[in-house]
């Protein structure tokens, strides 16, 4: 015992040395290379574009591949890998002509066959997300190096976003489909993309380097590092530290406080996005259905939408961020969007609901809670995601809006995992979740059609006008007859009120401004990371 | 003769307890709501036949208990499965993350225990001074004092307000290091606050244990004999005293080092440190059932293996212990 001790003292005093030369132990010097240092609050689940599926794994495949179009500030469609391209009159057959000179990573050269390869390899292995875009194509010719002619069933309205990046033919048709689909890592990505994945610890992080080769002009930033926090308080003092440069998607509360602070130096960026937050209300006329069959009842979803103040719901549960909703795309599409008339819009007016409730013949009972002809309660339970504090605030609040109405409404905490089952199965009435819309409305138009019941619906509405009018907007290639029809598709969704749309979501972002300059806000008034196109760090510069 | 049945006996209960563990964790993990083949492909436009693919893949298409055969076969031939969000061995993504949280709480338990030893020692021997009144408040404090509270008061002060210390992680990414010394020098400096949170939570405990233990000793009768028998105060704690002291230590570190293995989660959370606590976390966020599964069984068998090895030391230490 007496060896154990002096043993165990000299061993002491060793870590005790050990931990001191730690702390004088010189910092890091890089002075001579700029390295842009990104913080979020996720893990990098993997570097495999066709299986990975978080927005933060999505940003890293997008600096490392490039797509054949990308967006202006305005969303209208622009050259990236693809220079200029042509569609036949009948709308049938795209021709897409591909910049010269383009080259992969490992410096072999990027040509028509590469689309060729990757447009079959998804289609023919039915691959992650792409595989929508590119189901449609029958046939896929490269008659040069840089022609690419694509001929399509029938013509389809949301072409030329074909969202898939590119990938080189060299590399991947060695990779078996099915390990593609599975377990490949892909861990040393080639692409063509401005920046290259060269190191990826999970859950620590992710370095990219910059290609210097890159087709449009080299990167004025050496590195791009993108950082997993686990704790979003300590986050926000690593941004003020200057340890890292930028976070994405900072909690609201965080946000407000920076906001309150105002940090020199550091842009704080309410951005819009094309994302919303819904009260969803299970619509599903099934004996399959478990929600209350009261809630089919058109009257009382507008009773209930009467009986929520959405600007109270942005105040109290989002903070204060992103805007009232109403439509089924976002107001930051403003040429999809369609913006309500005063009165067709169902405004705060509890009176109002009141007035529709009664009028429907739903009585007010003893309780104060009101009751159909038949004697059944309007009584509700809405579901909320134990991952979302602010959803349940939101619910809290209707719940005292809903009692002045006379409805009964309880609250039901439960994880993401465990409603996905529930709102599957149709089980559930209401509950508070939300979508992210991409550039093209179809995705989220069709999540609203008949077919998508037991797919993407989560509401099960189902409307055979609205069908029709979903296949008929998607062949219709004249964009002011399209916007006609996508906003009539909105109106009828908004009537029949399957979703109580609450909010327009925003994206919270801080960033450095006395480090770097040249963030781009991507579309006008959106972020400027973690969007659609991935401009800002094509054009970031270092400021010395 | 003796001591190999004991071994022997020993042994049996402990393959017996993780073969329990294993069977409770396995169907645990299966009554847990939610559909794993939904979390498995987060893609909803899947093909049918893609989905009776992964479905039969993964073997989820199976009766519970054949599913729970195959767990067992593959396990005897040291596959843990496959990690659902990782698309991954679960052996390799726990070998991954092993090293970091090993460092962390190991270094942070060697330290606490002693530490904890030294005081605890002193303040018993010192019994009713004012340092043991003090020392003994203060490991109150410690040892119920919430982890990550203290994580979050250490990178206050010493991350924020004096900016001596790095936030959090492991290094700083993307760092070159123009020597291994330097490179040491930075693990230190990012290991430092966790370490010393997780030591500061452990000491108080240590302390308490061990002074309330080597004061249960030194009113036994042979402390008084020996102290009779003329033998000098130093010799009396060293030679009488600890050894016997040190066996409920010993019951208290093999428990503890679940928690090494286990890793902090607190502790690992509030410094964003890549251990195998926050992989628990990110595992049960993604429903990763074989993820979880498989860190569950890791830590039992450490637990018990390090129970086991108490066992066997105590009968080394104290030979009362023989049946």
């Amino acid at each position: 015992m007496v060896k154990h001790t002096r043993w165990l003292t000299v061993l002491a005093a060793l870590m005790v040395l050990a931990l001191f030369a730690g702390l004088i132990g010189c910092s890091p010097g890089e002075s001579d290379r700029h390295v842009l240092r990104v913080g979020f609050l996720r893990e990098i689940e993997g570097l495999n574009p066709m299986t990975i599926w978080s927005y933060q794994a999505y940003e890293v495949m997008n600096l490392n591949y490039n797509r054949l179009i990308t967006w202006d500030e305005n969303m209208n469609v622009v050259s990236d890998l693809a220079k200029e391209w042509e569609v036949s009159e009948d709308g049938l057959t795209w021709t897409f002509i591909l910049h010269e000179g383009v080259k992969w990573h490992d410096g072999e050269p990027f040509t028509a066959e590469d689309v060729k390869f990757t447009f079959e390899y998804i289609r023919d292995n039915e691959l992650g997300y792409f595989v929508d875009y590119v189901a449609a194509m029958t046939d896929i010719q490269a008659p040069d190096e840089t022609t690419v002619v694509i001929t399509l069933e029938e013509p389809l309205a949301w072409m030329p976003n074909i969202l898939v990046p590119i990938l080189p033919k060299h590399i991947w048709e060695n990779v078996d489909p099915e390990e593609a689909n599975s377990d490949y890592e892909n861990s040393e990505p080639i692409g063509t993309g401005p920046f290259q994945v060269v190191e990826h610890v999970t859950g620590e992080y992710t370095r990219m380097a910059a290609n210097k080769d890159y087709f449009k002009g080299a990167p004025k930033i050496d590195e791009v590092i993108f950082q997993t926090f686990a704790n979003a308080d300590l986050m926000v003092q690593a941004l003020k530290r200057g340890d890292i440069d930028a976070i994405t998607s900072c909690p609201a509360a965080q946000f407000k406080a920076l906001q309150e602070e105002a940090p020199e130096g550091i842009k704080l960026l309410d951005a819009m996005t094309p994302a919303f937050t819904e009260l969803a209300i299970n619509v599903w006329d099934d004996p399959a259905s478990n929600g209350n069959p009261l809630l089919r009842d058109p009257k009382v979803r507008a009773a209930m939408e009467h009986a929520i103040d959405r600007e109270r719901v942005l105040e109290v549960a989002f903070f204060g961020y992103g805007e009232t909703g109403s439509t089924l795309v976002p107001s930051v599409y403003d040429f999809w969007h369609l913006k309500l008339d005063a009165d067709e819009f169902r405004s705060f007016d509890i009176e109002k609901s009141k007035g529709i409730l009664e009028e429907a013949g739903y009585k007010v009972g003893s309780d104060g809670i009101r009751a159909s002809a038949d004697g059944e309660p309007l009584s509700f339970t809405v579901s909320v995601r134990s991952e979302s504090p602010d959803s349940r605030k939101a619910a809290e609040l209707m719940k005292e809006w809903f009692k002045e109405a006379g409805i009964d409404l309880k609250i039901e905490v439960i994880d993401e995992g465990t409603l996905t089952d529930r709102i599957y199965e149709g089980d559930f009435d209401l509950f508070i979740w939300g979508w992210f819309v991409d550039v093209d409305p179809s995705s989220i138009l069709k999540i609203m059609t008949t077919g998508e019941i037991m797919s993407w619906s989560d509401s099960f509405y189902s409307n055979p006008e609205y069908d029709e009018l979903y296949e008929k907007q998607q062949f219709t290639l004249d964009l002011d007859e399209r916007q006609e029809i996508i906003h009539e598709m909105q109106r009828i969704v908004y009537e029949d009120a399957p979703y109580i749309i609450l909010s327009y979501d925003p994206e919270l972002q801080a960033y450095r401004t006395d480090r770097f300059k040249g963030w781009v806000q991507n579309p006008a008034g959106g972020p400027v990371m973690f969007t659609n196109t991935i401009e800002t760090y094509e054009k970031l510069e270092p400021i010395n | 003769m003796k001591m190999r049945g004991y071994v022997l006996r020993k042994l049996g209960q402990t393959v017996l307890t993780i073969f329990v563990v294993l069977v409770f964790n396995f169907f645990l993990f299966r009554i847990m709501p939610g559909n794993p083949v939904r979390i498995l492909i987060r893609n909803p436009k899947i093909s049918a036949e893609a989905l009776q693919r992964i479905t039969e893949q993964f073997g989820l298409n199976q009766s519970k208990f054949v599913q729970f055969g195959y767990y067992l076969r593959d396990l005897f031939t040291g596959d843990l499965g496959h990690s659902f969000v990782y698309r991954k061995p679960v052996l390799d993504v726990i070998m991954e993350k092993l090293p970091p949280t090993l460092l962390l709480t190991g270094t942070a338990t060697i330290l606490s225990i002693i530490i904890g030893v030294i005081l605890g020692v002193i303040f018993a021997w010192k019994r009713g001074s004012k340092l043991d009144v003090a020392g003994l408040s203060l490991s109150l404090v410690l040892y119920s004092m919430p982890s990550f509270w203290v994580g979050i008061l250490m990178v206050m002060l010493f991350a924020v307000y004096w900016p001596i210390f790095p936030i959090g992680g492991m290094s700083v990414p993307g760092t070159y290091y123009a020597t291994i010394w330097s490179q040491l020098g930075s693990l230190l400096r990012h290991m430092l606050l966790p370490t010393v949170t997780f030591a500061l939570i452990l000491i108080g405990e240590y302390v308490l244990i061990m002074r309330n233990s080597l004061l249960e000793v030194m009113s036994e009768d042979y402390m008084l004999t020996a102290r009779a028998k003329g033998v000098s105060n130093r010799n009396l704690l060293r030679r009488h005293a600890l050894p016997n002291a040190m066996l409920p230590m010993v019951t208290l570190i093999a428990m503890n080092l679940g928690f090494i293995v286990g890793g902090a989660i607190q502790v690992e959370t509030v410094f964003s440190w890549p251990g195998l606590g926050r992989l628990m976390y990110t595992a049960l966020m993604g429903r990763d059932y074989p993820l979880l599964q498989g860190i569950f069984l890791f830590v039992t068998v450490c637990v018990v293996g390090a129970n086991f090895c108490a066992d066997l030391l105590y009968r080394y230490l104290d030979p009362r212990v023989k049946s």
